[in-house]
């Protein structure tokens, strides 16, 4: 037969069907089968050995029993089933757990077994006994009866030794114990010493606190006067402006200009932008030089930008109705009082109009003069106020109109 | 009814499948080990031949009508009866002529073909076909061979991590060995089962000793009976790779022909246990010279271990045993049954005795074994030993 190439183990967890298979014939067994001396045969011819197992390790129980869940993920470890996803044996951990157990059984039924063989050699047995033992026991007891003398030789020998190693066992106790008093009295001094280390770092702890405590009061005293000190500073500041709000007033007043107004109010700041363009027509008018002369005479023999000033204030009366200059100047001083005009009807664009028409005029006098600068300048001020016109008959301004009529009339050329 | 003998065609078991997967292991192990100089590539490779009973010329020429037109039929048709039968053997007449190859006596799937001192082997379950061996013959020499005769389509393993199919079946390639995963998924079975009888909730185990239990309880409704009936057809294909559910589902099958409410809520505890736990599939390692799972240090390269338990009449409705027998090649699970036995036994010994040699010896003995040792016969043996 070709079985040769395949070794085949038979494992059961049942030792009588062990023994049954193992034996030849069937003895006295009551419900003997053909497949009995059938698989008899197989293991006389070594076709099969037969082997027992524990029932833990028996795999076939998966199929058998219902099992509990640890023991049925310890065994199917065992049998190699794996999770398609990850790739895990399943049931590691019961496995492991399964095989500890296992181990801690063994060693226990072995040390029962040595115990049960020490009390049989003693000669201190009871009747506890259960099979394989007792029959070893009869054969000690059996031994001893057929020379007595030597079993109580035995006895008296064993409990020699066992006395030997009681004292011997006192000896190193008392050894033992005398070792752990010292270490015990080793250990309180260091107890004692710690509490004194940290009764210092107690008192340590207070003093810093107290000095802490001294120095916050410092502190606050600290900031209060800071506080007072920048409260101060704060109202000197305000001086200050206060002063340099004057100051850029008066520089203003007498004729100076800056860019930058600070700490005036709105009123003051209207005035003083209307004082600013005023200084700034008059230095471009009459150059740098001039103009700075002009405001250091300011109280002499010129007086003209107050004069500017009052003119239109007491020429409203007279000057109501617009008439004819002949001359630039008599053409600047009705258009200034055009620009007041408008400024008091609050018609700033018209406003406007004027003065740049003004400026205009006052630069064109710095370059040319004569009656062609005349002309130009009357049939200027026609056509400004042809447009003002036409701008006041858009917006409803009636008066306004009957008045610009009159002027671009009056100035047309002819 | 007439009966007839001569249906029989031979197809391969559950106890088989696993080992040709198995033979493939060892080979590989093998080219690991030897110098790069005489090494060879090992594959595993699935092939399907898509129009087997078609090839097959019909035996008695048969006359058919079909919408008053008379056809002959010269070629066999799929679900013919003797369809199986007349392919199997046209196929063996073919690739032993081809290839020279040699069939198994014992187990007549099992073919092997020996070239260059490699013992490539084969086994065809009808009209699938799953081959180890050499890459370099499979590649030139076997799939140009079926190509050139059949309509195939085929797929092999290729490194860590591919995988083929083989009787809804899926093989994995891993670093240390293939992963087995059945086809019949959980989540199926669990879809299937939810759809007729409502949600199962997750369990931690598949059943509990009450399942033993006398059942006294009504029988379903007719159409219930038919839905439980299909849910365990399912399951016993589950079972067939699932150790942990072999049991429950061979006890809730024992009550196929009358089901009752009672054995519906096992069910339900069983479909729960699959819900939680999940697929599962069977690792089969490269297997060592003579190194079994308990037994180590055979004389032989593979050794076989069958555990068997039985429980001692533990079934309070028939009184009759469960035995079971995990087959073991190398630490390598292969097949396990779990069944009743056929005889009430008196003691705890003759039911273990009856389990022994029920699934240990008779089965083995007749089939597994003389099947195991067939393949591994076929993939060890001398060349010049056999004529």
């Amino acid at each position: 037969m070709s079985c040769s190439k395949v070794t085949h183990q038979q494992w059961t967890d049942n030792s009588a069907a062990r023994m049954l298979v193992q034996r030849q014939g069937v003895g006295r067994i009551r419900h003997p089968s053909g497949k009995i001396l059938w698989i008899q045969s197989l293991v006389l011819q070594d076709e099969v050995t037969v082997g027992q197992i524990p029932t833990a390790w028996n795999y076939s129980d998966v199929g058998t029993k219902p099992l509990a869940r640890n023991r049925l993920l310890a065994l199917l470890n065992q049998l190699g089933v794996t999770d398609p996803i990850t790739f895990q044996s399943v049931g590691q951990e019961e496995y492991e757990l399964a095989a500890v157990k296992t181990q801690h059984e063994q060693s226990l039924k072995r040390l029962t077994k040595a115990i049960l063989r020490m009390t049989a050699a003693w000669g201190l047995e009871s009747g506890f006994h259960v099979g394989a033992e007792a029959t070893k026991v009869d054969e000690v007891c059996l031994s001893g009866e057929a020379c007595g003398n030597d079993g109580n030789q035995w006895l008296w020998l064993a409990m020699f030794f066992m006395l030997l190693m009681m004292v011997g066992f006192a000896i190193k106790g008392y050894f033992m114990w005398r070792q752990v008093s010292m270490d015990l009295t080793h250990c309180w001094q260091q107890v004692g010493d710690e509490d004194a280390y940290v009764a210092t770092q107690e008192a340590r702890i207070d003093a810093l606190m107290r000095k802490f405590e001294t120095l916050e009061g410092q502190l606050q005293q600290v900031v209060a006067e800071m506080k007072d000190e920048i409260q101060r500073i704060g109202n000197e500041t305000n001086m200050v402006h206060d002063y340099a709000s004057g100051l850029h007033y008066s520089i203003v007043e007498n004729g100076g200009f800056l860019r930058n107004g600070l700490g005036l109010t709105h009123q003051q700041w209207v005035h003083l932008t209307t004082l600013e363009r005023a200084n700034m027509v008059a230095a471009r008018v009459m150059g740098a030089v001039d103009s700075m002369r002009a405001i250091r005479q300011r109280y002499g023999t010129y007086g003209q930008t107050d004069e500017t000033d009052a003119i239109p204030m007491e020429t409203e009366d007279t000057a109501t109705t617009p008439s004819s200059a002949e001359t630039i100047t008599g053409l600047l001083d009705f258009l200034k009082i055009e620009h007041n005009r408008c400024l008091e009807n609050m018609e700033l664009w018209d406003a406007n109009a004027i003065q740049g028409l003004i400026l205009q005029f006052l630069e064109e006098m710095r370059e040319a003069s004569g009656s062609d600068l005349m002309r130009r300048c009357v049939s200027k001020v026609s056509e400004v106020f042809r447009d003002l016109h036409k701008k006041a008959i858009e917006q409803n301004r009636w008066e306004s109109v009957d008045r610009y009529q009159m002027v671009f009339q009056m100035y047309a050329p002819e | 009814m007439l009966k007839r003998s001569d249906t029989y065609s031979p197809a391969t078991g559950s106890h088989t499948s696993n080992l040709v997967p198995l033979v493939y292991l060892r080979m590989l192990g093998e080219s690991l080990e030897t110098t790069s100089d005489s090494a060879y590539e090992i594959t595993l490779a699935a092939l399907d031949i898509k129009d087997a009973f078609l090839q097959v010329p019909q035996e008695n020429l048969v006359e058919v009508s079909l919408y008053n037109q008379k056809y002959i039929i010269k070629r066999n048709l799929p679900g013919q009866r003797l369809g199986a039968k007349a392919w199997y053997w046209f196929f063996r007449d073919y690739a032993t002529n081809a290839l020279q190859c040699e069939w198994s006596v014992e187990q007549p799937c099992l073919a092997r073909c020996t070239r260059d001192g490699v013992h490539n082997c084969f086994m065809i379950h009808v009209d699938d076909l799953l081959f180890t061996g050499s890459a370099k013959f499979w590649a030139e020499t076997f799939l140009p061979t079926m190509e050139a005769k059949f309509n195939v389509s085929h797929s092999e393993l290729k490194g860590d991590g591919t995988e083929i199919s083989f009787l809804k079946r899926r093989l994995v390639k891993l670093s240390d060995g293939l992963l087995l995963i059945p086809g019949t998924t959980v989540e199926k079975v669990v879809a299937y089962f939810e759809r007729f009888f409502g949600p199962a909730r997750s369990q931690k185990i598949p059943c509990d000793s009450s399942v033993q239990n006398q059942d006294e309880s009504r029988p379903l409704t007719p159409g219930d009976s038919k839905a439980y009936r299909s849910v365990i057809g399912l399951l016993l294909y589950v079972a067939r790779d699932r150790i942990d559910v072999m049991f429950t589902v061979k006890e809730l099958s024992s009550c196929m022909a009358a089901p009752t409410t009672l054995a519906l809520q096992r069910l339900r505890k069983l479909i729960g246990y699959l819900k939680a736990s999940g697929n599962m599939g069977i690792k089969l390692f490269i297997p060592e010279f003579g190194a079994g799972k308990t037994r180590q240090g055979a004389e032989t390269f593979w050794l076989l271990e069958t555990y068997t338990d039985a429980d001692w009449s533990a079934n309070k409705r028939h009184r009759r045993s469960t035995s079971c027998a995990i087959h073991m090649v190398n630490g390598n699970f292969t097949f396990g049954p779990s069944r009743t036995q056929r005889v009430v036994s008196l003691s705890s010994a003759e039911s273990e005795l009856h389990s022994m040699a029920q699934y240990g010896f008779r089965v083995l003995r007749c089939n597994i074994h003389q099947e195991v040792f067939r393949v591994f016969e076929l993939q060890q043996s001398d060349p010049s030993t056999v004529d």
